[in-house]
């Protein structure tokens, strides 16, 4: 099972009382892969989740982490993940070093064990210096950090953070982020809940974009892009023939649209990356010199208002 | 399981440690107020007086008073009778040497006689009402003997119609010596339970434990609706600690710091008061016994609230109830019946009946028995209850 996903859940389902809260998600993480669970406040994440953790009971579906059953084996599901929750969860009046040694004892670490975690995961949050103060006095983005290095502490196969950048100020998220997108390279499997679609784009190898309980897509960001016939935008400024730089421009396969404006050419293409050499030797045989390319790519804002009629933060 | 209680109760002991207000509610407050009732009450001993008996009369009646009643066995341990001059009585209360004079008259035994009027006069120092109370009370009740003995005799005599004057002093003597062996007009008490003794500080002792025991122990319950609220709850739960090793580790901490509590009240009552709360033996059992039913009760109502504030104020009014009904601001055997009978519908009630019991009859563990099994099922039915209850917090 060590090459199969960590993460396996099939027909997630959750009703509260006359609200269904999630209606038969289902998806996998794999090990090293970081996944991300995209959409707005109230579509089902936290939910799914809680259900994934154990946290929640569940209406009907299937969980599977580390090859054990979430119904026939759940302890050694729940050692297998490492939980961050969505609001700081650690004791205010216990130091950052105490909380950690707390919730590695959790996790059945000990002795010299715990402590070479509890000191490689301050470490890593950069908290080292911190260790001694009490929770209370930190800020809000070491807390953060200090919560998220709560669960990290056991080495689990995979982490599942409900947010974990709401309400942090830029500096402490950008050091949040670094701390999550370093895990993919350790092998650690990422379940990664956001409304934030920057960090969805930054971080997860593969989304999945949630709707009112609903999965309504999953894949790598191309991949949801092109399942909704977004293209990609080219502005190039250039001198010269633009008309003939046009022309040659829309002969080139993968390019749907293109125009003279002034100072330039537009043009609207599928996969304009790979298409901007080719674009540059076509503007050289039509005797344009091209000045600068700006490529506007759509981005899963622009994927899930097609899918769903509304902005992420709706 | 076991790992899980231990690690969760050497959590919450250590939070609980650093928390200042706890340490001040589980030790410090206990003996305050201990101290504070003991003294309102007596201080630390029984009631003590000091009067000054001036005999003027030097007859049968005066020294029926004095040697009769005030040198009585049942007043001779609380009073201390200085035998004056009658003209130093006055002098010595307003130099509040005495609590009070007794002046009786040249005439007293001569009036008796004759069954003419006599005054004895008590003369009361400001500053110990209940002192000059209790003389007051004293002399007016060996008047009325002696006036309801001279009617029996004197009609006696009148039967008889030869009252010489050595008859007469031999019935002055009888009046005197009957008036003062019938039953003392007022009984002096210092806290009576059952109609015994009990020193402030092996009453106010036990009795603040168990008041401030409920406080300190519901910190356990509570700090289950404080860990949901923070999310540490979820937290745990998410980590595979089973659900009951959570709840039974918030209890053993409640139960460590509870039993401590009372433990270090009955240590400091009794080095600086010299109270004696009883067998040891049978003080632990009690202590167990009052801490399971403490813990039992905080548990259910912090079940019934939602919040840890709106549980603090539940648990207030429920503790300050117990209190109030059970008898630890107030002598149990002051209340009026009702409410000593409404007593034994509360765990501090049957507590402190059970350290009155030790202190005043003696005995061991049989002689807590009832007290230590009574409360020991109220917390059993209680928690059982709030583990019934609890389960919603801690379910998935």
């Amino acid at each position: 099972m060590d090459d199969g996903p960590v993460l396996w859940c099939k027909d997630l389902r959750k009703r509260f009382k006359e609200r269904l809260a999630v209606d038969g998600v289902g998806f996998e993480v794999a090990p090293g892969e970081t996944y991300g669970l995209l959409g707005p406040n109230g579509a089902g994440k936290t939910t799914t989740i809680s259900m994934i953790c154990g946290l929640l009971r569940r209406d009907g579906g299937e969980v599977t982490v580390a090859g054990a059953s979430l119904d026939r084996d759940p302890g050694r599901v729940k050692a297998a993940i490492g939980y961050v929750p969505q609001d700081v969860a650690l004791y205010p009046d216990l130091s950052g070093l105490e909380n950690l040694r707390f919730w590695g004892r959790m996790y059945g670490l000990d002795g010299r064990g715990l402590n070479e975690r509890v000191e490689a995961t301050l470490e890593v949050v950069g908290l080292t210096e911190r260790a001694g103060d009490k929770v209370a006095d930190y800020s809000g983005g070491m807390a953060r950090r200090l919560n998220i290095a709560a669960g990290l502490l056991h080495r689990p196969r995979l982490l599942v953070l409900d947010e974990p950048t709401a309400g942090v100020d830029p500096q402490s998220r950008n050091a949040i982020l670094e701390n999550v997108e370093a895990l993919g390279g350790e092998g650690v499997a990422v379940l990664y809940t956001t409304h934030y679609m920057e960090e969805a784009e930054r971080l997860c190898d593969r989304v999945g974009i949630i709707d009112q309980g609903r999965l309504v897509a999953e894949g790598t960001r191309r991949e949801l892009v092109a399942s909704v016939g977004e293209r990609d935008r080219i502005e190039l400024a250039a001198t010269g023939d633009l008309a003939g730089l046009a022309a040659a421009a829309a002969r080139l396969d993968g390019v749907d649209e293109a125009g003279v404006v002034a100072g330039g050419v537009h043009l609207v293409a599928r996969d304009g990356r790979r298409l901007l050499p080719r674009l540059l030797e076509a503007a050289e045989g039509a005797g344009a010199e091209v000045t600068s390319v700006e490529l506007v790519e759509p981005d899963l804002e622009a994927v899930f208002l097609h899918l769903t009629g509304k902005a992420l933060r709706d | 399981m076991l790992r899980t209680t231990l690690l969760v109760a050497a959590k919450d002991l250590r939070q609980r440690l650093r928390d200042r207000s706890a340490l001040v509610i589980a030790f410090i407050a206990p003996f305050v107020l201990a101290a504070i009732i003991g003294l309102a009450f007596g201080g630390d001993s029984a009631f003590r007086a000091t009067y000054a008996a001036a005999d003027a009369d030097r007859g049968p009646v005066a020294a029926g008073f004095t040697d009769g009643v005030l040198a009585s066995p049942g007043l001779r341990d609380l009073l201390t009778v200085r035998k004056v001059d009658p003209g130093e009585a006055r002098a010595l209360v307003d130099r509040g040497e005495v609590d009070a004079a007794f002046l009786l008259p040249a005439d007293l035994s001569a009036s008796v006689q004759a069954g003419r009027p006599a005054t004895v006069t008590v003369f009361e120092a400001g500053d110990n009402p209940i002192a000059g109370q209790v003389a007051r009370s004293l002399a007016e009740a060996y008047a009325a003997e002696l006036a309801a003995t001279s009617l029996a005799v004197a009609t006696a005599l009148d039967t008889a119609g030869t009252a010489g004057q050595a008859s007469a002093a031999a019935e002055a003597r009888r009046l005197g010596e009957r008036a003062a062996a019938s039953p003392l007009p007022v009984r002096l008490v210092e806290g009576q339970v059952g109609g015994r003794s009990i020193e402030p500080a092996n009453y106010f002792g036990p009795s603040m434990a168990i008041f401030f025991l409920f406080f300190t122990v519901s910190f356990g319950a509570r700090s289950i609706l404080a860990e949901r609220q923070q999310g540490t709850l979820r937290r745990l739960l998410a980590s595979a600690a089973p659900p009951g090793g959570v709840l039974a580790g918030k209890a053993l901490a409640a139960f460590t710091l509870g039993t401590s509590s009372v433990l270090v009240m009955w240590l400091a009552t009794a080095v600086v008061f010299g109270a004696d709360w009883g067998d040891p033996v049978a003080v632990v059992a009690l202590t167990v016994s009052s801490v399971v039913s403490a813990i039992g009760i905080t548990a259910l109502v912090v079940t019934l609230a939602r919040t840890d504030e709106q549980a603090e104020g539940y648990s207030s009014l429920v503790v300050f109830t117990l209190a109030l009904l059970g008898g630890n601001f107030i002598y149990l055997a002051q209340l009026p019946e009702a409410l000593q009978q409404a007593s034994l519908l509360t765990p501090n009630g049957w507590a402190l009946r059970g350290f009155v019991d030790l202190v005043a009859d003696g005995g061991g563990l049989a002689t807590v028995a009832r007290p230590v099994a009574v409360t020991l099922a109220i917390g059993l039915v209680t928690g059982g209850l709030a583990l019934y209850r609890a389960r919603r917090l801690v379910a998935a």
